[in-house]
């Protein structure tokens, strides 16, 4: 034990680095952990819209058509690519908050269609 | 800074992909994995195209690495009369450069992708130890496509669910990273124990 004290004393700084790299190894492991666990939760499988999301983006992580997203936004063409949700609420002239709204109700109208 | 990158990278796709990767090879933190999965996902969703988010974003790098590794090269010559004077510093010197010597292609290679963190490092120490240019360049461009591949296809095929696949990312990242350092610390406080013990019987 002495023996020890006396070599962490030798070696303060790289003792305490360590310490340091040990606690973040087993922050980020618990981390991962944590990760697995929600992987396996179905509800996380779909994004959560948000301001830098294109149409075609989230058509495609909720497989829905993207004409008809883009129909439900205001855009009546097929969406152009590399359009953000706030590009489009810009483009109208109303709050972002609004489009991500109308965004959100296609696609709770468009799953509830999909269980019947 | 994540929120801004993330919603300029329809705007200006592939220069901001660029940009970002080069950065990030010269130690500035900026959140290049995510933009190379985010990217990766707009690849899937049609809003970008694949091999050119690949191309640019390996590009960024490997012009990254490049300048890293020639500002070191530079820097070390104005810097080795000082470093030489003193005999504790020249012996550091020497050691990074058998360390270098040694080990060299391979840690390029593998501080490209398995431990990136440590890759910005990696290139500053080869250029300060006068490391062959050709096999920094061999070994960097490689294990840069190997990371480029890896972070642009987790992206694509999980496109669905980005932001989990991020986080997840990010967090192996780390843990890697970590352990690798722990790793590397405990060895050597194991060598230096071994020392100390026997300068005590001594």
């Amino acid at each position: 034990m002495r023996h020890l004290i006396s070599f962490i004393r030798h070696h303060k700084y790289m003792s305490l680095a360590f310490v340091v790299a040990l606690s973040a190894t087993m922050f980020f492991a618990f981390d991962v952990l944590s990760d697995a666990r929600n992987w396996k939760d179905p509800q996380s499988r779909n994004v959560d819209p948000q301001v830098w999301m294109t149409p075609m983006y989230i058509a495609h992580s909720w497989k829905v058509d993207p004409k008809e997203l883009g129909a439900a936004i205001g855009i009546t063409e097929r969406p152009r690519k590399r359009t953000t949700l706030e590009d489009i609420a810009k483009e109208r002239g109303v709050p972002v908050a609004q489009v991500i709204l109308e965004v959100q109700e296609f696609l709770a109208a468009s799953s509830t269609r999909e269980k019947r | 800074m994540t929120d801004w990158l993330l919603l300029n990278l329809t705007t200006y796709g592939y220069s901001l992909l660029f940009l970002t990767t080069f950065l990030s090879c010269l130690a500035l933190p900026v959140p290049a994995s995510l933009a190379m999965m985010t990217a990766g996902a707009f690849a899937a969703s049609g809003d970008l195209i694949l091999w050119a988010t690949a191309g640019s974003a390996l590009g960024g790098a490997v012009l990254g690495d490049q300048t890293g590794f020639i500002l070191a090269r530079m820097g070390s010559g104005r810097l080795s009369p000082y470093m030489l004077r003193h005999r504790g510093r020249a012996k550091l010197i020497s050691r990074a450069k058998r360390l270098t010597e040694r080990y060299g292609g391979p840690g390029i290679f593998l501080s490209r992708w398995l431990v990136s963190p440590l890759g910005p490092y990696a290139n500053f120490v080869s250029g300060a130890t006068h490391y062959q240019w050709h096999r920094f360049t061999l070994w960097g461009v490689s294990g840069e496509l190997v990371w480029v591949v890896i972070y642009t296809s987790l992206g694509y095929i999980f496109a669905a669910n980005i932001d989990l696949v991020a986080q997840i990312a990010a967090d192996t990242s780390g843990l890697i990273a970590a352990s690798a350092i722990t790793v590397g610390i405990g060895l050597y406080l194991i060598h230096a124990m071994h020392r100390h013990a026997k300068r005590r019987r001594a």
